[in-house]
């Protein structure tokens, strides 16, 4: 023990530094060939510094909250300095003569708005002005329209309820007697659809610039320019590709084509389909990864369509209207901070016209940065004189700041400029039409340094926010990955629906069928069923329903009551086409004799292009 | 603040003041951390510790910061992290330059006395208060045995050295639990 004392006071005097010089030389010297020594030393340093560490944490902890509170108290001081602008520029306004005196508020630093975006895009995207107004009509009517859908939807809901749950008990018991599942459709008769189906037109396109083409029936197309990417390696094709357009807007084609009119079990009235497909020499293309297809379908007058994507089963094309998946392309529309109707809001900045909660927003961020940036990082690098920074970032819909850039003279300047822009809280998000908008939000700041700028106006470019832009991208996909819906118009104005894709395969221009008739049962009993196809065209509206066969019957489900409507039964065997129709009121499973002629294909197509004008 | 100010803090003996104002850069180490897939408390010790190697190797007097805080403290924090994952291979380490390299081993470093810290945390109160006041503090034992009602100084020196004694064993034993 007392050679373990003295040890022990030995190294405490060595670490303390307490030890005189030839001292110190004897106990490195021992260190060097007391191997238990050393081990003792070396223990004994590391509890010591674990003793200190604990000291240091407490006082890490100290700095922390005291960094804490301070933050907290510069963001209090902030926002009253916010409200005191804002109470200065309010009362102010009506004296007309306001802005230029309280812009200078720190004669450091002074922010100009950039007013000038995105409309560049738009325009790119379609040159005739006329059009041009068109879309951004439809952009704007897209958060209307949506919002009357749903209101329609859930009204239509409610009144259906009561039917679907009276006829639930009857569905109910009929399942169980039945115990079957539909059958999938006769192979015949999938043959015969796909060897009847209408052909493609081919149309070439050169993917080096932006291509527009009215199709044969109608329907106008424009891509733009760099779209198309191999399915299978994602890589960009150029050069000349071939589009394959088939357009059904009459009723005959979509018969032939074993279209119908429905998404799951909700009706729907269509305003023209679509099946597009490209190739370069054979190779399957997709689009690229955020490109869009404009498209215009000639149809008009029916208020409320929407764009659907369909997917290939059994029995024909099965339409989806994918809700959420919409919302977040709609998000990705951007509007213009100069042009946006409800500007997004700067917290202490509520309350004030839109021009005024520009410059509420101008004069906060101005005070922030002016606050936030460290000068001495310029300094530090040697600037001089007046120095132009550029940044832009994005305020999203939820009112959060991101994917800041900056454009400075030198890396570190932008940096701290992005990291200045970060600082910014969370905004109240532009509006339009209601609805909240991302907005692309641009300024320039001046920091004047002593002494004169030389130096030839280099510019560096730092793109910040890697997460927000991993966000970004990941949405992208979705939207990829989702069945290209894009957007829903309803103004009586418009005549034709226009609509953007971002996915080739099967386009259907629809909208849901919100009667608000009494649905009924209806189901159809067929002599010698195989090999038949029962389809139900309605009268007043653009819309084919399908039914679902259970050996000799075939279910169209829930349907409302009195409309006019003709049933079509296609039959094929072996050798032989058989054609079936019947015009009559919809009603309670209602007793139906079909009476099958034969018919040859020709036949068949003209039958059915009698039809299309009571479509 | 810039580095050379909060260097001279450091310099003055205004430890405090200099954590403070590099607390500074924790938003952006936070989301450094965040991104790597930790959580907030995570990136609240990873910081805690990367101050603490800046704050020892600063009173090393062969040590200079050849870049700024916070590029110092980012990679510090980078290997930090890194290294309570266990996620270094091989090749990576073969492939860090000589900054990295006396980075990673100042976190080694500084793992020992992170068991070092526990040991002492497992001594009783009366232990850690006395160890605390001697060597943080630097109070005579004197003094100590005044305010801890030690019956004399040289009980007090006794029971010192009987406590770091302890924390020695203890942190003896965590040492070779960890090597095993």
């Amino acid at each position: 023990m007392e050679k373990y004392i003295e040890n022990t006071d030995l190294i405490n005097a060595y670490l303390n530094n307490t030890l005189s010089k030839n001292e110190k030389l004897i106990f490195e010297k021992r260190l060097e060939i007391d191997s238990e020594f050393k081990q003792l030393y070396n223990e004994q340093l590391a509890i010591l510094e674990g003793i200190n560490r604990v000291g240091l944490k407490a006082e890490i902890n100290a700095a922390k909250q005291s960094y804490v509170r301070g933050k907290w108290m510069k963001y209090i001081g902030i926002s009253v300095g916010v409200v005191l602008v804002s109470v200065v520029i309010f009362s102010l306004v009506f004296k007309t003569e306001i802005t230029k005196n309280t812009e200078k508020i720190n004669n450091q630093i002074e922010a100009i708005t950039d007013v000038e975006t995105v409309e560049k895009s738009l325009k790119k995207l379609i040159e005739d002005p006329k059009e041009l107004k068109e879309v951004i009509e439809i952009d704007d009517e897209i958060a209307t329209s949506r919002k009357a859908t749903r209101n329609d939807v859930s009204i239509e809901e409610v009144v259906n309820k009561e039917a679907v749950s009276k006829e639930k008990s009857l569905v109910k018991i009929d399942e169980v007697s039945q115990k079957t599942k539909p059958e999938p459709m006769a192979t015949e008769l999938k043959a015969f659809f796909k060897l009847n189906k209408k052909q493609p037109q081919i149309i070439e396109v050169n993917t080096e610039k932006e291509f527009t083409v009215t199709c044969k029936e109608g329907t106008i197309l424009t891509i733009p320019a760099k779209s198309f990417v191999d399915a299978k390696t994602a890589k960009l094709v150029t050069g000349i590709i071939s589009l394959e357009v088939t357009e059904y807007y009459k009723l005959s084609d979509m018969l032939i084509g074993n279209l119908t009119t429905k998404a799951d079990d909700k009706q729907l009235e269509t305003g023209g389909m679509l099946y597009l497909d490209a190739n370069k020499k054979g190779k399957k293309l997709k689009l690229k990864k955020g490109r869009r297809i404009q498209m215009t379908f000639n149809s008009k007058g029916k208020k409320g369509m929407q764009l659907f994507s369909g997917e290939e089963n059994n029995e024909g094309v099965n339409w989806k209207l994918q809700t959420e998946k919409k919302e977040s392309i709609e998000e990705d529309v951007e509007v213009a901070f100069s042009t946006i109707e409800i500007v997004p809001t700067y917290p202490g900045c509520e309350n004030l016209s839109n021009n005024d909660k520009r410059k509420c927003m101008n004069d906060a961020i101005n005070k922030i940065v002016s606050r936030k940036f460290d000068m001495e990082i310029a300094e530090n690098l040697g600037l001089k004189g007046k120095q132009k920074i550029v940044i832009d970032f994005r305020i999203d819909k939820k009112g959060n700041v991101g994917e800041v850039n900056a454009r400075a003279s030198r890396k570190e300047v932008a940096d701290e400029a992005v990291r200045v822009i970060e600082f910014l809280p969370q905004f109240i998000p532009g509006k339009q039409r209601g609805k909240p908008v991302r907005t692309r939000y641009s300024l320039v700041f001046n920091i004047q340094l002593e002494g004169e700028n030389t130096e030839s106006n280099s510019v560096v470019f730092v793109k910040s926010d890697k997460k927000f832009i991993e966000i970004f991208e990941k949405r992208l996909d979705s939207i990829e990955s989702s069945n290209g819906i894009l957007g829903t118009i309803s103004n009586d104005h418009i005549a034709r629906y226009a609509f953007a894709t971002t996915k080739l395969g099967w386009i259907n221009c629809d909208r849901f069928v919100n009667s608000k008739k009494q649905k009924v049962k209806f189901k159809l009993k067929i002599k010698d069923p195989n090999g038949t196809n029962v389809k139900m065209v309605f009268k007043s509206m653009s819309s084919i329903l399908p039914s679902k066969k259970f050996a000799d019957e075939f279910d169209f489900g829930l349907l409302p009551i009195d409309e006019e409507v003709i049933v079509i039964a296609i039959k094929k065997t072996k050798d032989k086409l058989y054609l079936a129709k019947k015009e009559m009121q919809t009603k309670r499973n209602p007793d139906l004799k079909l009476d099958f002629k034969e018919v040859t294909i020709q036949e068949l197509k003209m039958e059915l292009e009698n039809l299309n004008s009571s479509f | 603040m810039s580095d050379q100010k909060i260097l001279e803090l450091f310099k003055n003996g205004k430890r405090s003041k200099a954590f403070k104002e590099l607390y500074k850069l924790y938003p952006r180490i936070e989301k450094l951390i965040l991104s790597k897939g930790g959580t907030k408390a995570d990136a609240n010790d990873v910081f805690q510790e990367a101050l603490i190697i800046l704050n020892r190797n600063l009173e090393k007097s062969d040590f200079t910061l050849t870049s700024s805080f916070y590029t110092y403290l980012y990679s510090v924090s980078r290997f930090v992290w890194k290294d309570m994952q266990n996620k270094f291979s091989k090749q990576e380490l073969l492939k860090l330059s000589t900054d990295e390299v006396s980075i990673f081993h100042n976190v080694l470093e500084e793992q020992k006395y992170q068991f070092a810290e526990k040991a002492f945390r497992e001594l009783g109160e009366r232990c850690q208060q006395l160890l605390q006041r001697f060597y943080l503090k630097k109070m005579s034992f004197k003094d100590i045995a005044k305010v801890m009602q030690f019956k004399s100084e040289k009980i007090a020196k006794n029971q010192k050295y009987k406590c770091l004694q302890k924390a020695k064993d203890i942190y003896r034993t965590t040492l070779k639990t960890v090597q095993s």
